[in-house]
């Protein structure tokens, strides 16, 4: 922010102008955040309320180190809202699995599924009736990558 | 106590975190113009493949192995590392980022107990959120731990974790690791050592400290008080405190003309700027240097170098311009070109420029704005898509990278495609 005196503008007597100059903007100086006036009169009710702009890292993204972004192919998941094409924050510190819609890596391939358990057992659902649902078996090489915590869906 | 953390094969496991079919595979990663393996998973390790061979020399691998092979994709791999040490940092009191891939930390005032069970958690923090697995050292000396952070990765039953509170329980690691492995000795000080008798680390801890300054160096004298569990290397000063920066590569093939010369040197003050304003420094001086290949003993060398003077600036355009004269200046025609870099120093912080230099903060905090509107452009884009104009034009520089895999996580374009 440059706080600079206007440019000078003599005027002739005739009333034109005779010389411009350019805002001299080198000496900036940088204004405090709460900018406020000093006025004689009543003062602005919204000074006291003035605050950043929102940020929708703040909102979606609660541990950095551990967030991804991942682009979605397919329509397993179509009726929780996820569709081919969106992308899905993924947070990695989450560890509370259960009923989550999670990134999880089935025989060395990521795929988007809700993790369940049944009797000890994990099955991953499918949230579109044309899908089936894995049940994951001890001879399946499985890993729960991430938890999706939520998408982005360009419309 | 010293703790040192090192990230396990940490190039290619970053390939293995994005790409599962990786995972339990060899798979080695190459230099800039796919010259040299420079990354190796352990099953690659464990086919012979050795560190630095020729990636001409892996093809058999390839044939007879299934060995996948990766260009070395930087964007990737920076970008996992300061996730990594953000969570050290979040963690530990205080840490020093002593490469890609590895950091020391002071944890002194706890039991040897407590040290287990804060490195076990860290361990498994990182691992979890990053997905990359670390091993740990821990020892009274950056010298000791790196021992210790040795035995943490060949001893599977340790977990990734080894402390060594007592400088005693070190004896026998020592007395079975080569001087050569020893943190900070190579193998020209090595051969020397063995000319008089010491092979391993245990007879170099117990040679006199006096001797070894007289024979050899006062830095190898540290290392032998090190080794007996007197520290004298403590943790380095954060990047603020840095003086100089460098940024520079060779090209991906050679370059005789001028003009095929100033992209790439204006792709490296680029880059250079881009980590000045990260540290929160100016500079006052730039130097700019150029050379042929030295291994290639069949043409004419020649190494030059020159440097600018400047006002004190981080501004892109100003120290690219600087940049360019220099280059104008040492470039002479008939040679074949390999490499060319640019070095920044004398910085001075911002915080710390003298408020009278009115002239000059605004023209920082006018190249901030610009730096930051070209920072964003090209996350959006794709790298390079703003750049100064002498970037675009040749791109012969541009190493050779046939195999990269994408920037998982600095390009919205290459985001990991996950099927659902």
């Amino acid at each position: 922010m440059n706080n600079s005196n206007p440019p000078a503008l003599p005027l002739k007597s005739d009333g034109s102008i005779s010389k411009i100059w350019f805002a001299d903007d080198s000496q900036g100086v940088e204004l405090p955040f709460f900018d406020t006036k000093v006025q004689a009169g009543f003062p602005s009710p919204a000074e006291d309320h003035l605050e950043q702009r929102l940020d929708l890292n703040t909102l979606v993204i609660e541990n950095p180190s551990a967030t991804f972004f991942v682009r979605v192919a397919g329509e397993s998941m179509r009726d929780v809202g996820i569709t081919d094409g969106d992308i899905l924050v993924v947070d990695r510190s989450i560890e509370n699995w259960e009923n989550r819609v999670v990134v999880a890596v089935i025989d060395s391939e990521f795929t988007i599924k809700r993790f369940t358990t049944e009797q000890e057992t994990v099955i991953l659902r499918a949230e579109n009736p044309d899908y089936p649902s894995i049940k994951i078996t001890p001879e399946m090489d499985f890993s729960v990558w991430g938890v999706v915590s939520w998408t982005l869906k360009k419309l | 106590m010293i703790a040192l953390i090192d990230c396990n094969n940490f190039f290619a496991s970053c390939e293995q975190v994005f790409q599962p079919q990786l995972a339990g595979k060899p798979l080695v990663v190459l230099s800039n113009n796919d010259g040299n393996v420079i990354a190796r998973s352990s099953e690659a390790k464990k086919l012979g493949i050795g560190m630095g061979v020729l990636a001409g020399s892996v093809r058999e691998f390839v044939r007879n192995h299934e060995l996948q092979i990766r260009s070395s994709n930087y964007a990737l791999y920076g970008d996992m590392s300061s996730r990594i040490m953000d969570i050290l940092e979040e963690l530990l009191p205080k840490i020093e980022r002593y490469s890609i891939d590895e950091a020391f930390a002071d944890v002194s005032g706890l039991s040897r107990e407590r040290l287990v069970e804060l490195f076990r958690f860290v361990r498994y923090r990182v691992q979890r959120h990053t997905g990359i697995q670390v091993s740990i050292g821990v020892a009274r000396t950056k010298t000791l731990a790196k021992a210790a952070n040795r035995l943490a990765k060949r001893h599977p039953e340790l977990a990734g974790v080894c402390v060594g509170t007592t400088t005693e329980s070190f004896g026998k690691t020592l007395e079975q690791m080569e001087t050569r492995d020893v943190w900070g000795i190579g193998g020209k000080i090595s051969k020397k050592l063995s000319g008089f008798g010491i092979d391993n680390a245990k007879q170099l801890r117990d040679a006199d400290p006096v001797w070894i300054k007289k024979q050899f160096s006062v830095v190898l004298m540290r290392t032998v008080l090190e080794l007996r569990g007197e520290s004298c290397l403590k943790l380095e000063e954060p990047e603020e405190s840095r003086k100089s920066l460098m940024c520079g590569r060779s090209f991906g093939k050679p370059l005789k003309e001028l003009e095929d010369i100033r992209p790439a040197l204006t792709h490296f003050v680029q880059n250079a700027v881009t980590r000045l304003w990260k540290y929160k420094q100016a500079t006052s001086a730039i130097t700019v240097y150029l050379s042929t290949n030295h291994f290639r003993k069949n043409i004419t060398q020649r190494s030059v170098s020159a440097s600018v003077e400047l006002e004190i600036t981080n501004n892109l355009m100003q120290l690219n311009a600087a940049a360019q004269r220099a280059l104008e200046q040492i470039f002479e025609s008939g040679f074949e070109y390999h490499k060319v870099g640019v070095l920044l120093h004398d910085f001075i912080s911002v915080k710390n420029i003298p408020a009278t230099l009115f002239e000059t903060e605004s023209s920082i905090q006018a190249s901030q704005q610009l730096m930051g509107a070209v920072k964003k452009i090209n996350q959006k884009f794709g790298r390079y898509t703003v750049a100064s104009a002498s970037v675009s034009g040749s791109s012969d520089w541009r190493a050779r990278s046939k195999s990269r895999s994408p920037a998982f996580t600095t390009c919205w374009n290459e985001l990991p495609l996950v099927r659902a």
